[in-house]
């Protein structure tokens, strides 16, 4: 549904988008990962035809995001990074004007404000971060599209939002609905994507499906123990150093968590730490490996 | 249809405020000139001023005043006029065009199933409808003034001769302000970019009043397209002034499509 082959657009020396190809297929959530200006907002306007390529083809729906961008917006829901709105305008006027312009049906707005409730008659200058992403993301998803292209979609939005966010996206890839998320937030991320890539100075890293990348993730952990002694032991059984009564490690092939399990059952521990998530853990490691020379 | 409703209601009190102001200030005039006339004011005003600042002003009657145009056509169309345009359309080409692109509003419109083109359309029938209602209410109020104020009495054919003018300079530099608009992310560049091109034109038609020789200078402008004593006289090629106020519109109008349509756009 959503395609990207080797496009590339170049603003200035590792700025921009290199080579960049991947697929979303129906049905499918993929994650766009990677630090600021990496260009996942690049690859997004790509998409919705407000930046053309230097090289390369990107279509969705088999349309040229460039050539045909009327048919494209049709049949894409874009949620932007920064959300920028007439400052005069009310939520309400706002959710109007885009229901027109979208010709989209004023049920769906209803059930997907009841999801993330704001108030509707104050003005975008008076509301807060997360109001206005409340409201960017009922314009977005009341277009009822067969493409969502969301960019950094929690943003700004509490726990609970946040969950019913998770939510609403699992409905719309049951749906069959093909999503292009880019976020900063891993835990999310590892929720909702099927497939992630990581994209680093306008390069794709990786591109796995993300349970795969989650296994073949080396987690770190740092474990706490009573004693000094315990701590100095451990430490020379796995081949690491103690810092005071503190071990951190990271698991191998050679060290497996169910080997550190066991022997750890000898000695007094106070707490086991995970020092990241999974899937950051896998973002921290490809980084830091681009990076070593 | 439903950008232009949007457009002009986000635009709405600019354009009105202009409209209301000019229009006020002409009939403040047009109120007053009956007085201004009888007490001889304005002639001991007007002799008591150089040649120069008269003529930059478009004062160029020697025979005195015989109709409020007489006094408008130096006191408002011969600088206030084009000055006030000059604002009027840089800040609403900044509010249609370099700004929604500077700050990323113009995304509220182009995530939607709709071309740039479409958009600079709406912008551009925004902006004509803008000119319109300016030129409008001042013809309004003039009309206003002629009916009910005692002592002034407006020639039909001059004021048409006026108004039209006006409005197809006003649509003109609409045209070139547009234009600028869609070049540039910063809408302060665009504004400033537009904005020294326009004062340069006043500066040009102000110089071209300080001497004889400097009169070379009003042909750089485009305000030399809206002379404002052949104009009151009725002398001077009113329809070939207007052929290049549409000529100029057409260009730029058309550049504006052309370079909006090629951008890459950071929003």
């Amino acid at each position: 549904m959503i395609h990207l082959e080797h496009v590339t657009k170049e603003f200035a020396p590792k700025r921009g988008l290199f080579d960049v190809s991947f697929s979303v297929e129906p049905g499918m959530v993929f994650g766009f990962i990677g630090p600021n200006g990496a260009g996942k907002s690049t690859a997004i306007r790509q998409l919705m035809g407000l930046i053309r390529a230097d090289s390369g083809h990107a279509t969705i729906g088999g349309y040229d995001c460039w050539n045909q961008t009327e048919d494209v917006k049709r049949i894409v829901g874009y949620l932007p990074g920064e959300i920028n709105l007439p400052g005069d305008f009310t939520g309400e006027q706002i959710l109007h004007l885009m229901q027109k312009l979208h010709h989209s049906k004023p049920e769906r707005q209803l059930e997907l404000l009841e999801r993330f409730p704001f108030e509707t008659k104050t003005k975008i200058r008076k509301m807060s971060k997360g109001m206005k992403q409340k409201l960017a993301l009922v314009g977005c998803f009341m277009k009822d599209a067969p493409v969502y292209l969301l960019d950094e979609p929690t943003s700004g939005l509490d726990p609970l939002m946040q969950e019913r966010f998770l939510a609403l996206i699992d409905e719309e890839r049951q749906q069959g609905k093909a999503i292009l998320m880019s976020s900063h937030h891993f835990p999310e991320m590892e929720k909702s994507c099927d497939r992630a890539a990581l994209i680093k100075e306008g390069r794709l890293i990786i591109e796995a499906d993300i349970h795969e990348l989650v296994r073949s993730s080396r987690k770190q952990y740092t474990i706490e123990f009573g004693l000094g002694a315990h701590a100095e032991q451990f430490a020379r059984q796995i081949g690491s150093e103690r810092m005071q009564n503190q071990v951190s490690f990271v698991t191998t092939k050679q060290l497996t968590l169910n080997q550190v399990i066991r022997f750890l059952t000898e000695y007094d521990v106070r707490t086991i730490h995970s020092s990241a998530d999974d899937l950051e853990h896998v973002f921290l490691h490809y980084y830091s490996e681009e990076e070593s020379p | 249809m439903t950008i232009i409703w949007s457009l002009l209601k986000h635009n709405g009190k600019p354009i009105t405020a202009y409209a209301i102001g000019t229009s006020l200030y002409l009939l403040m005039l047009a109120a007053l000139y009956p007085s201004m006339m009888k007490s001889g004011l304005l002639e001991a005003k007007l002799q008591a001023l150089p040649p120069e600042v008269l003529k930059a002003f478009q004062y160029d009657k020697v025979t005195g005043f015989d109709n409020v145009l007489d006094l408008l056509g130096g006191n408002y169309y011969g600088l206030i006029f084009q000055i006030i345009a000059s604002l009027f359309l840089l800040s609403l080409a900044a509010r249609l065009l370099a700004r929604p692109i500077d700050n990323g509003e113009l995304i509220l419109y182009l995530a939607a199933p709709i071309t740039r083109h479409q958009y600079t359309a709406s912008a551009m029938i925004v902006m004509m409808i803008a000119s319109t209602c300016l030129v409008l209410f001042n013809t309004f109020v003039l009309l206003l003034a002629d009916w009910f104020v005692a002592g002034v009495s407006i020639d039909g054919m001059t004021l048409v001769r006026f108004q039209v003018n006006a409005l197809f300079l006003l649509y003109a530099i609409g045209g070139f302000t547009l234009f600028v608009a869609t070049l540039f992310d910063d809408e302060r560049r665009a504004f400033s970019i537009a904005g020294g091109v326009l004062v340069l034109s006043i500066v040009l038609t102000i110089g071209a009043g300080l001497s004889e020789k400097m009169d070379w200078m009003r042909y750089g402008s485009i305000f030399s397209l809206f002379n404002t004593q052949q104009l009151l006289e009725g002398t001077g090629d009113l329809f070939l002034h207007l052929s290049i106020l549409t000529g100029i519109s057409l260009f730029f109008n058309a550049s504006a499509f052309l370079g909006f349509r090629k951008r890459s756009l950071s929003i």
